[in-house]
């Protein structure tokens, strides 16, 4: 299986997905996280994304090993920006290749499942009102 | 002997700097390592937090010595 993680500290770093297409390959499932206003009443200004780089590599090297135990997939492609991202910009593209739909789109929704619940990103919101850190999980 | 523990997100921003330094006795596990920094930095007493050993999380039996790179994580947020 093919793998891919970066973390992208501009906004036009995401992933130019023509490399990781294959014949073998029937399905690919994209998902792009956006930065959105208003969120909660308010209106957002900007994210600003924190990451334990070393940290991110391991963890999503051992979320692709479970997804690979999982499901039948090819190739996972993960792409998060860290620093500032303002709403309508991509903070996060997530993509899986597999050779049908049904496990691309279910490693996808598990591979976004498990990045917000063990990747070591961290997100403070800065909106009209003030700012506060995202808090999901542990 | 001091260790420096990197600390990340609002544990950074709310102890005032990106790290904690423990004077423990070395080995220590990584329980009483959170134990030590919730002692020693009141603020954090309600927030749970995570831990990482060279660059792997860990569980709280895990023992820590003082060579090992460590890092104290609050809440993720990705995505």
């Amino acid at each position: 299986m093919k793998t891919d993680f970066q973390l992208i500290d501009h906004a036009d770093g995401f992933p130019d997905l023509e490399p990781f297409r294959s014949k073998a390959s029937g399905a690919e499932v994209v998902f792009n996280g956006i930065v959105r206003t208003p969120n909660k009443g308010s209106d957002v200004l900007y994210l600003e994304f924190e990451a334990y780089e070393a940290l991110f590599h391991n963890e999503m090297k051992r979320i692709a090993a479970t997804l690979e135990s999982q499901f039948q997939i090819n190739t996972i492609v993960l792409h998060h920006r860290i620093g500032r991202v303002l709403p309508g910009e991509l903070a996060v593209v997530a993509v899986v290749y597999s050779q049908h739909r049904k496990d691309a789109f279910d490693a996808c929704e598990a591979l976004m499942n498990e990045l917000k619940a063990t990747v070591p990103i961290w997100k403070k919101e800065f909106n009209s009102d003030g700012s506060f850190w995202v808090s999901q999980t542990p | 002997m001091k260790k420096e523990v990197q600390l990340f997100g609002i544990l950074k921003e709310q102890y005032g700097s990106p790290v904690f330094v423990d004077v423990s006795e070395m080995p220590i596990s990584a329980k009483e390592l959170i134990a030590a920094f919730r002692n020693q930095f009141q603020k954090v007493q309600d927030l749970p937090f995570l831990i990482a050993k060279n660059h792997f999380m860990i569980q709280d039996a895990d023992v820590i010595d003082a060579a090992d790179h460590i890092a104290l994580l609050p809440p993720v947020s990705g995505g």
